[in-house]
């Protein structure tokens, strides 16, 4: 294998049966075909998703037009870097899609996780609050205590706090292939992925 | 629905052999039960008690009073376990859900029979 990863869409989940009747819950990745722009140093980046012509000019700057139009390819909304080896078989300019996974593959999906906005501290870190009894009023799902007082006199760094929570990069590892699609660019993976549906995927052999 | 996923679950979905019932029903279910390397099927008759449609999860639930112990079994329609649905008798319902007949005992549980009116 050349390329070791695809960029695609996730699509939503559901499940499907298999030979002798069990239940599996997939999540469908709508995934490539990308195109080859350039050769990077054990990694190749690659164009997904093309972009109609008529937006192309409210779309990209002229640098960023020029970029696509010398590499000789058409331009893309999604550009990425991808792992890849042997680079000498590798070729710009061309596809790749889905045939590089195949049934019972172990895959790691790369997705930007649902974003949760401004979390407090029982969400975000999964605090357990103060008790509704016992004389306490009003801040039932409050931090508590930052820190002590004399000796420290200040917060330690990395303390666990309220704040934004969701909308970063998440992989998760070791996801098998139950089914690839070759004619309509699908691969179903076993189990859920991170992000909301129509977000942007890297699904990629896992190491 | 995303119109991808459903032209997944077609491909999985059965599309001849599943009769046309619901809730009140009786049903004979047969299912496929693996032991070691044999399979045999295993029958389980009872009246259907909830029908949940939704594409290739739709489920129903059969309840029966075995050796005076209610059981319930949900089996999912599509299941490739299932080798066979026969209707064994109509029932006259006024609910989707008959989840009362579980807090019913002995002549209470009877569910009456559908009158098919000839033509």
């Amino acid at each position: 294998m050349a390329v070791k990863a695809l960029l695609g869409t996730k699509v939503g989940m559901t499940q499907i049966f298999t030979d002798t009747g069990d239940v599996v819950p997939v999540t469908v990745i709508s995934a490539g075909p990308c195109t080859i722009i350039r050769k990077e140093d054990k990694a190749v980046q690659v164009g997904y998703r093309e972009i109609r012509k008529e937006a192309v000019e409210r779309l990209l700057n002229k640098p960023l037009r020029m970029m696509f139009e010398k590499a000789g390819v058409k331009p893309f909304r999604f550009v990425r870097s991808l792992p890849a080896d042997d680079l000498d078989n590798v070729q710009a300019q061309t596809e790749i899609n889905v045939t590089m996974f195949k049934t019972g593959d172990m895959v790691d999906v790369v997705g930007t996780s649902k974003g949760k906005g401004f979390s407090g501290a029982m969400e975000r870190h999964h605090f357990n609050g103060q008790p509704n009894t016992h004389g306490c009023s009003d801040r039932q799902r409050c931090t508590g205590s930052t820190g002590s007082g004399t000796e420290a006199s200040r917060t330690w760094k990395g303390k666990r706090l309220p704040g934004h929570m969701g909308d970063v990069r998440r992989t998760v590892k070791g996801l098998k292939v139950v089914k690839v699609d070759e004619q309509k660019n699908l691969i179903l993976v076993s189990g859920s992925i991170p992000g909301a549906n129509k977000g942007l995927v890297i699904i990629r052999v896992a190491k | 629905m995303d119109q991808i996923i459903e032209g997944i679950e077609r491909g999985y979905q059965k599309n001849a052999g599943i009769p046309a019932f619901r809730p009140g029903d009786t049903l004979r279910v047969n299912i496929k039960v693996r032991e070691g390397e044999k399979e045999r099927l295993q029958a389980f008759e009872g009246v259907v008690i909830s029908r949940r449609y939704a594409g290739l999860r739709e489920n129903f639930t059969v309840r029966k009073i075995s050796y005076g112990v209610g059981v319930e079994r949900t089996f999912l329609l599509h299941s490739p376990n299932i080798s066979e649905i026969a209707v064994v008798r109509q029932g006259k319902v006024a609910r989707a859900k008959l989840f009362y007949l579980r807090d019913r005992v002995g002549k209470r549980t009877r569910v009456k029979d559908k009158i098919i009116q000839r033509a």
